[in-house]
């Protein structure tokens, strides 16, 4: 039976033109279901509920995870969307329930959405069973989030059995509060925490620390619950799985779930400017194609970056004339949450055939199988774009994905390497629960919790750090220490001074001046204030976009206002680092890789405007603030003047001084002259000062040097200027090239946000080698693993980074490889591909 | 026994922004108490299986007063006991009565707040007695709950202030904690806090008992005094040095604390005895909306009735007026309600024109007074809308007017 799906497909494969777009075309032939059926000591009761909702029997996952719980190990399950998931943890859980009525389990979701939606499978499944006075019938569930009602929160506290709650509902009100919990506390049999490949970086450390706390305290009224996660597919699931819960973890990864075949197109759109590399953006690409699934009929959903292009694309949808209207609509997490089960509903029910959504569909809710899934541009992890792309599949029908690629540079990598989506080597998940900061905090919020007496224990932490923490806080008064024990004696409730998203305990509040009166939109941490909400910064929170009008250091406060613009802002930071210890290196005859702990002081010295479309920079202003300054981690390499020599000697070297011409006294003098001896910049025109005469376009880029010091290109300039414009060269030269790719393709490899590290390129390494470096660091205070990762998969990092220059259509350099390419229209490209293959042959000659 | 914390640990504490104190401030458990409780405070330690608490009693011989209330006298409870709502058939037995009030280590709540005072007070016989139980190193606490525990047995009655918001869920939690029940449940609890609101909270600025006792019992505290909000201070500096000398001024506040309460009960249910007494003058309207609240309606009435003499202000006028309103036509029916709401209209209120009109559109059948009344409510409202803004009124006249107005329509066509 052809599908329509499998006609439209055809047309497009016999369309030139589509096909031409075509990076990458995949077909994942059906599988059948792999059947088990119940184990033998499943309860009846159990039995008839699954019948009752048309389940007749169990995938083999889910009977290997029945498994595995009744030997009483831990267990993540990392199997597809829609593929039965949540009858993993809910049937062991339920039956347990049956056996042992006062028994508890808590189930912890990453989103209130989620948790709504897993709550409601839940009430099914309890209340669909007969008989009526079965034990499985009626078990008291709740949902515990913020917008719990007071009134019933006691009520739920002295009833619930299976409670429903997320991580920073546990941080803030229920660890920390659980003496009112002691019924549910002490017959904890199961924690069910879901999505954990969600709980990376800074918010996953928090989380496994979080975990301690709750761990202590149900040891404490003599529970050892058995851990059931669930995960999507990364590279380390049983490593991040134990990292979290600090104990073994069993892996199911074998879906026995029935899919129809599922091809996957990987679309790049055409380049419309060769030199500068600019293709055709992805949303006006995939409107043509929205709207052929739309007129077959075929349910498609649209995943997008921002709010912003959400709304742009269905304000594209619905220009197009010929399309209804009612049929197309958008979805976002901050609809009220009636509206979202309206718009899931109907979406099932097919009254909607097209939904354009954020990535808040991305995390489980039932929306049934999709016939088509189009990603638009890729989402910033391969884990993200396989649960965006994982939302496609029926049953036993065809559905399609197609992933449309942005300019970014990891997108075009992605279109070349499509063996990183498909594959299962995707990004390792990677947490620090012992930052130091991060353990301060949740010490401090365990001890509001429970004493620690001198057998206790903080999770695998070792013991005399324990101490020392311990004793640090007795010092500053809030630990009072008598007999063995170390008691919380403190006036304030710790856990109130911990966010769980960030570790900066400034936090300014963003408000939007709406016609002068100011309304609170968020909060933003102060690390992150001074490059993301600058004055005049554009800001995008929620995915709606601000221009920052004020940023009060006194009041901590953001004053920012809507706009629409057609440019957005990028910071540039003034960073100083200095070493303070290596705690690891590598030499080899061109490289010396290093990992060690630095001190950087950075300050935001000015900003870029950049277009949205084409990520041309077209105005660059300067900025003054305060600088910050940390101690963190950090990866980095200085390079050995072997390779720099050679580089010299091929003229691509512009960080040397270099010669000027046999003219060039005579030119320098006559342009003194004509610009009467003072800055064309500044002004400056102080004897003392030293004037300097500068190349417009570079001297080396010429030829001919009589071009070069043509009048026509020679400007004076004073000390400062001439440096600011050295250094708008220096940028064009290799090492800023690389510095780019690098830090884009580290941030791709470590699964984290470009935002989460930071990068430098300087002409002198820190450890005080006269070489250049390339340096990477962990933005968060202490480090949270990343630049340590960093250093165990540097030749992967540098191999991937050649590719993703070298596969590159432009010419000169552009944003999807090296960088923009600036006023001269000079791009680095060649300069950063001749030094990373330098550093790559190097490399192997030793090995 | 060594107390070390290596230096590279506070070296990178401090450069990730952290303050690091210089010195260790508990000193080592052996060179302790320098002034030790028993050296400062006349007690006694009560010993259990748990170990010893320290103990403090003070006795109130008959004629004590505080402030200008006698402590031992006190008039029927009845009317007390039935507002907190008390079981039927409960019949107040003063020497079933405990009072309680705590001083915690801090005032956040949550597992890491505990109590390290309890101040309980009851009469016995001729006297009144305050106990107080102190927790002298929080060690101790199985000792010191045990104690409480033991104490409270034989009452059945908690009287707090506050403390159904935060002194027994303190204790709760310390049970609990230990995993054991919660002795208070099976008590009844009257939390003071809520009763003088009833009857103060329109006169004076606020209804904390350290104001009340100033106010109402007109009592001075003497410089020993220790303000509440210190009093968690006190007690974390007491563990960290060993001196207890300044506890003392914890002792003192909590006694009075617990005295304070019982003289409030006392002049509370005096003033619930004789309501007309001029003493109480400025309370006696607060006093019959708790008569109503009873659903004891003749008192009510008669005080209400008696306060129209006094001098009110527009607001408060209406206020009786409408309440007395209300009241009659439960009681004896529109037709003497009318009279109320009608003295109400007059001084602007819109409520009472709506009443009033709801009176002649289904009792008193007049619908061009119905009519008449509703669209006079309307021009009050227009003329001062921020009143009774978002209470619905509004929309309420829009839609009476325009349904009288009909009804009159409809009649004319016949």
């Amino acid at each position: 039976m052809a599908s329509k799906l499998a006609d439209l497909l055809n047309i497009w494969k016999n369309n030139p033109g589509f096909l031409g777009n075509i990076a990458v075309w995949n077909n994942e032939p059906a599988h059948e279901a792999k059947y088990s059926g119940f184990p033998r000591y499943i309860h009846p009761d159990l039995i008839n509920a699954l019948r009752n909702m048309g389940i007749e029997n169990l995938y083999t996952h889910q009977f290997e995870s029945l498994k595995v719980i009744s030997r009483g190990g831990n267990l993540v399950i990392v199997t597809g969307t829609a593929s039965g998931k949540s009858l993993c943890y809910n049937l062991p859980v339920l039956q347990q329930m049956i056996i042992n009525e006062d028994s508890t389990a808590l189930y912890i979701f990453p989103t209130k959405a989620l948790s709504e939606d897993q709550g409601k499978k839940l009430s099914l499944l309890t209340n669909i069973a007969e008989p009526l006075d079965s034990p499985l019938h009626n078990i008291p569930l709740a949902v515990f989030d913020g917008d719990t009602a007071s009134a019933i929160r006691n009520t739920i506290r002295k009833h619930v059995r299976l409670l429903i709650t997320n991580p920073d509902m546990l941080h803030l009100a229920v660890l920390p509060h659980h003496p009112l919990w002691v019924r549910f506390f002490q017959n904890l049999r199961f924690v069910i925490i879901d999505e954990i490949h969600y709980y990376r970086g800074l918010f996953g450390s928090h989380l496994a620390n979080v975990i301690r706390r709750l761990k202590r305290i149900a040891n404490y009224y003599g529970s050892f619950p058995q851990f059931i996660l669930t995960s999507a597919t990364i590279e380390n699931p049983r490593q991040h799985a134990e990292n979290l819960i600090e104990a073994d973890v069993e892996v199911i990864d074998n879906d026995g779930s029935p899919r129809g075949s599922r091809q996957t197109i990987f679309y790049n759109p055409p380049i419309i400017n060769r030199a500068l590399g600019i293709r055709q953006s992805a949303i006006s690409e995939i409107i043509p194609i929205t709207k052929a699934l739309h007129n077959y009929k075929l349910q498609t959903l649209l995943f997008s970056r921002t709010r912003r292009s959400v709304e742009l694309i269905i304000r594209s949808l619905h220009a197009q004339g010929d399309l209804e209207k009612n049929k197309i609509h958008g979805y976002r997490s901050g609809y009220l949450a009636k509206d979202r089960r309206r718009i899931e509903s109907d979406f099932r029910d097919g009254k909607i055939v097209t939904l354009v959504s954020t990535n808040a569909l991305e995390l489980g809710m039932d929306i049934g199988g999709i016939e088509a899934v189009i990603l638009v541009g890729y989402p910033g992890t391969i884990a993200s774009a396989r649960q965006q792309a994982g939302r496609a599949g029926r049953k036993h029908e065809l559905s399609i994905v197609i992933l449309v690629a942005s300019m970014s540079p990891i997108d075009q990598f992605l279109m070349r390497n499509p063996q990183y989506f498909f594959e299962k080597n995707a990004e390792r998940a990677m947490i620090n629960p012992n930052n130091f900061l991060l353990l301060l905090h949740h010490i401090r919020c365990s001890a509001f919790e429970i004493p620690f007496d001198s057998q206790a224990s903080f999770g695998s932490l070792d013991q005399e750090l324990l101490l020392n923490f311990l004793t640090h806080l007795e010092m500053t008064g809030e630990i009072y220490h008598s007999g063995n024990t170390h008691r919380w004696i403190g006036e304030n409730y710790p856990a109130s001074m911990v966010s769980l998203r960030n570790i900066d305990s400034n936090i300014f509040r963003l408000l939007l001046n709406e016609r002068g009166s100011l309304r609170s939109i968020g909060s933003i941490d102060g690390a992150s204030a001074k490059w993301m909400v600058h004055p005049d910064a554009i800001y995008m929170h929620d995915g709606i976009t601000y221009l920052v009008e004020e940023l009060n250091f006194d009041t901590l406060e953001v004053k920012l206002r809507l706009v629409e613009t057609d440019y957005y802002t990028d910071p540039q930071n003034e960073t100083n680092i200095s070493l303070i210890q290596t705690l690891q290196e590598y030499s080899c005859d061109a490289l010396n890789i290093n990992y060690g702990e630095v001190e950087i002081i950075s300050k935001v010295s000015g900003f870029q405007k950049i277009n949205w479309q084409t990520n041309q920079i077209f105005q660059t202003i300067p900025l003054d603030m305060p600088e910050s300054k940390i101690i963190t981690t950090a990866f980095w390499f200085s390079i050995n003047n072997i390779v720099i020599e050679k580089l010299k000697n091929q003229k691509l070297w512009t960080s040397s001084p270099i010669e000027y011409g046999p003219n060039w006294n005579h030119q320098r003098f006559a342009a003194l002259k004509r610009d009467f001896y003072s800055c064309q910049n500044c002004g400056k025109s102080d004897q003392n000062q030293p004037l300097h005469v500068h190349h417009k376009i570079p001297f080396r880029q010429f030829e001919d040097y009589n071009k070069a010091n043509d009048l026509q290109n020679l400007i004076t300039l004073c000390q400062e200027c001439h440096k600011r414009a050295e250094s708008v060269l220096r940028i064009r030269s290799g090492m800023a090239g690389l510095k780019y790719a690098l830090h884009n393709m580290a941030a791709f490899m470590l699964m984290c946000d470009q935002s989460d590290i930071g990068s430098v390129a300087e002409l002198k390494s820190i450890d005080g080698q006269n070489s250049p470096m390339i340096l990477i660091y962990d933005q968060i205070p202490g480090g949270i693993g990343l630049s340590q990762t960093l250093f165990e998969i540097y030749p992967e990092l540098f191999k991937n980074t050649h590719l993703l220059i070298d596969q590159c259509n432009c010419e000169e350099g552009c944003p999807s490889c090296v960088g923009s390419a600036g006023e001269f229209g000079i791009g680095g490209k060649i300069e950063t591909l001749t030094l990373i293959r330098e550093l790559l042959n190097s490399k192997d000659r030793n090995s | 026994m060594d107390k070390k914390i290596s230096n590279s640990f506070l070296e990178k504490l401090k450069g990730l922004g952290v303050q690091i104190g210089t010195e260790l401030i508990s000193p080592p458990r052996e060179i302790k108490k320098i002034f030790a409780i028993q050296d400062v405070i006349e007690g006694y330690e009560k010993t259990s299986p748990l170990g010893s608490a320290f103990i403090r009693e003070i006795n109130y011989p008959n004629g004590s007063y505080h402030g200008n209330v006698n402590i031992l006298y006190t008039y029927d409870l009845d009317l007390i006991f039935r507002w907190a709502k008390a079981p039927l058939g409960t019949s107040p037995n003063i020497e079933r009565i405990l009072f309680l009030d705590t001083e915690t280590s801090s005032l956040a709540g949550g597992a890491g707040t505990f109590a390290f005072m309890i101040g309980l007070g009851y009469f016995s016989k001729d006297t009144f007695k305050v106990v107080q139980i102190f927790l002298e190193d929080p060690d101790k606490e199985p000792a010191f709950l045990y104690a409480l525990e033991e104490l409270a047995a034989g009452f059945d009655t908690l009287v707090t202030f506050n403390g159904k918001s935060f002194d027994i869920p303190v204790l709760r939690n310390r049970y609990f904690m230990y995993q054991n029940p919660n002795p208070f449940d099976p008590y009844n609890h009257i939390d003071l806090l809520h009763l003088a609101r009833r009857i103060w909270k329109n006169r004076l600025s606020s209804c904390r008992l350290a104001d009340l006792e100033k106010e109402i019992l007109q009592f001075k505290r003497s410089e020993e005094e220790i303000p509440g909000w210190f009093v968690p201070q006190i007690y974390h500096d007491y563990l960290f040095s060993g001196d207890a000398r300044p506890l003392a001024g914890v002792f003192y506040h909590n006694q009075n604390d617990v005295v304070s309460m019982a003289a409030l009960i006392n002049e509370l249910s005096l003033m619930l005895g004789d309501p007309y007494n001029d003493k109480y003058q400025n309370d006696l309207f607060s006093l019959g909306k708790l008569f109503e609240d009873l659903h004891i309606n003749s008192t009510a009435q008669q005080i209400y009735n008696y306060c129209s003499r006094f001098d009110l202000s527009s607001d408060q006028e209406v206020e009786l007026l409408m309440r007395a309103a209300k009241l009659h036509n439960r009681i004896d029916g529109w037709d003497q309600a009318i009279e109320y709401w009608s003295k109400a209209a007059a001084i602007g209120s819109v409520e009472a024109c709506i009443e009033i009109s709801k009176v002649y559109e289904h009792r008193n059948i007049d619908l061009e007074k119905a009519l008449d009344s509703a669209q006079r409510g309307m021009n009050y409202l227009s003329q001062s809308p921020e009143k009774v803004s978002g209470t619905g009124i509004n929309h309420d006249l829009i839609r009476r007017i325009a349904r009288i107005q009909s009804k009159i329509n409809a009649k004319k066509k016949d």
